[in-house]
């Protein structure tokens, strides 16, 4: 009798004990890392640089905050503001994301837009190119401004299909930019070429 | 007799807690602390460094933080799994402390190394598009292969892509780019630098004949008329200085000297001007007759003659002058140097019969005109 009460009243304070004792937040920790996987593979790192390192660090904190709590004495645990940290983790992760989704969307804007620009700009150089000097006069320069066009081409040709491939679309927004550019200084040049032209002809 | 049993058991347990309590707030007490302050610090100065891009600026002491920091939270990790009095945060807090140290060292390393990164790049492009600029003329002119001339394209536009990454910040693709530029470009100037070592091979005779040129220009106190073909220009000289200067057009194949009739090549040598012709005696509004070829040029030819070099049935050629109908933008003549027609209006009144025009490559080395 009296050693059962002794017994009752020492698992009593063991269960009492255990059951004060707080829990590792495991399940924010897992999702606080399925949500930084998931920017990352979004491509946040790389399109919303400034986000997605605001909820690297945010987990960074969360899971120091754990160790903190970790290294306390059971009973004296509390991992509420490891979890609050861990929860903002997911939180600015999907920030990220939806921050990604739309940068990429108006870049997306931005170089359709470019391409429909130098489509339009490759065909006024070629129109230019067939009104240019021709003949001995000007067969070498018209020839060596036909592979600039060439050029300029191939590289609408990879940009468009990287549109329709859904490529790396910062990649083509950089590629098609110098493209425009160029495509454009042909289409002075040539201007200048055929008012020279016409400009030798009228004395 | 049960009563003081209990009373007994009651004090003994009593005792027992006492001491247990004494030890555990003991062992509380002087257990190894974590070093979370510092592990604070670390995620802060780290964020800090981060922001100024210093994991791109300062890769190295970047990455040794980011390691050491890894490093520290496992050992963090592995002592917190051990029995509170077992723990041990010595190592972890070493490692922790070298993280802030290596962190702090790319924050400070970043804008210094960032402002030596982008004036570097900066000026790495700006003399590839000056150079790529000055080289313009000669490629549209020079005669090349295609793919010389894809690769000279190519790499320009690798040139640009790398200044729109730079100014995204993205350094890695920038740099990749910028050497991908400059290695399609290196290709392209391969061929060029060939071409242009072998054609200036000539240059300290050109030089001689610009100084002489130059020279009686000062002594006769006349006119005189260099004109430089690279550069596409004829500089008019009065009483020795440079009074203006012309842009004039070339035979297509203006690279090298005058060979044989037809070649289509602008000759090279010191010239003096025979008659003048004009509207009405002209094709090409206005003319002036060069003394080509002069004596130097006949025995030029028959020494390449002699040697093999022209065909026996070749001629010489003639008939070059300086003539109107210019200002095309390219080089269309036979072998004569054309100016638009008020330009030769303008040479046409200074220049007489007897007036030296000399004809060069170059009036600069080639090595100035490559920088």
């Amino acid at each position: 009798m009296k050693k059962g009460l002794l017994k009752l009243v020492t698992l009593s304070i063991l269960v009492v004990t255990l059951a004060s004792c707080a829990k590792v937040p495991q399940a924010d920790i897992d999702a606080a890392n399925v949500a930084i996987e998931a920017a990352k593979k979004a491509g946040a790192d790389r399109y919303v640089a400034a986000s997605f390192q605001a909820a690297v660090d945010a987990q960074k904190s969360g899971l120091a905050q754990v160790e903190e709590q970790n290294a306390k004495f059971a009973l004296f645990r509390n991992y509420d503001a490891a979890k609050t940290t861990l929860t903002s983790v997911t939180t600015l992760s999907n920030k990220a994301v939806e921050e990604t989704t739309a940068r990429k969307e108006a870049l997306k804007a931005e170089v359709t837009a470019a391409v429909a620009e130098l489509t339009t700009t490759i065909a006024g150089d070629k129109e230019l190119l067939a009104k240019a000097p021709k003949g001995k006069e000007g067969k070498a320069a018209v020839e060596a401004i036909g592979q600039e066009i060439g050029v300029v081409e191939t590289v609408l040709t990879e940009v468009s299909a990287g549109l329709t491939n859904n490529d790396d679309i910062l990649t083509l927004s950089e590629k098609v930019k110098p493209a425009v550019e160029k495509a454009k200084a042909i289409n002075t040049e040539l201007t200048d070429v055929i008012a020279k032209a016409k400009g030798g002809k009228k004395k | 007799m049960r009563f003081g049993f209990i009373k007994k058991t009651l004090f003994y347990i009593g005792i027992l807690s006492l001491a247990s309590l004494i030890i555990l707030v003991l062992l509380l007490l002087f257990m190894d602390k974590p070093p979370m302050e510092d592990f604070n610090k670390c995620i802060e100065v780290m964020t800090k460094a981060k922001k100024i891009n210093a994991d791109v600026y300062a890769p190295e002491y970047y990455q040794s933080a980011e390691t050491n920091y890894k490093y520290a939270f496992i050992e963090l990790r592995r002592q917190n799994e051990k029995l509170f009095f077992q723990r041990n945060f010595s190592k972890a807090k070493e490692l922790i402390v070298n993280a802030i140290l290596k962190a702090e060292l790319a924050r400070n390393a970043s804008g210094t190394n960032k402002d030596t990164q982008k004036a570097r790049f900066l000026k790495e492009t700006e003399l590839l598009r000056k150079k790529l600029d000055s080289y313009h003329e000669f490629f549209i002119k020079l005669p090349l292969r295609t793919q010389t001339r894809k690769d000279y394209e190519f790499g320009k536009l690798s040139v640009e892509e790398s200044v729109n990454a730079f100014e995204k910040g993205d350094i890695m693709k920038a740099n990749k780019k910028l050497n991908e530029g400059k290695s399609r470009i290196s290709y392209a100037d391969a061929e060029v630098n060939q071409l242009l070592k072998e054609y200036f091979s000539r240059f300290p005779k050109w030089q001689h004949w610009v100084e002489n040129t130059i020279s009686a220009s000062a002594s006769n106190k006349c006119y005189a008329l260099v004109v430089d073909k690279i550069k596409h220009k004829g500089f008019l000289y009065l009483n020795g200085k440079l009074y203006k200067e012309y842009d004039v057009e070339f035979g297509k194949n203006w690279i090298g000297d005058k060979l044989y009739a037809g070649d289509n090549a602008t000759p090279e040598g010191r010239y003096i001007i025979t008659r003048k012709k004009g509207t009405r005696d002209s094709g090409y509004y206005k003319a002036m007759m060069l003394n080509y070829p002069n004596a130097e040029d006949l025995s030029e030819f028959a020494a390449r003659k002699r040697s093999g070099q022209i065909s026996r049935s070749r001629g010489i050629g003639g008939l070059i002058e300086i003539h109107g109908n210019g200002g095309k933008g390219v080089d269309w003549t036979k072998g004569c140097v054309a100016l638009s027609d008020d330009k030769i209006d303008e040479l046409y009144s200074k220049l007489s019969v007897g007036s030296p025009v000399t004809i060069v490559g170059s009036t600069v080395a080639l090595s100035d005109l490559l920088k």
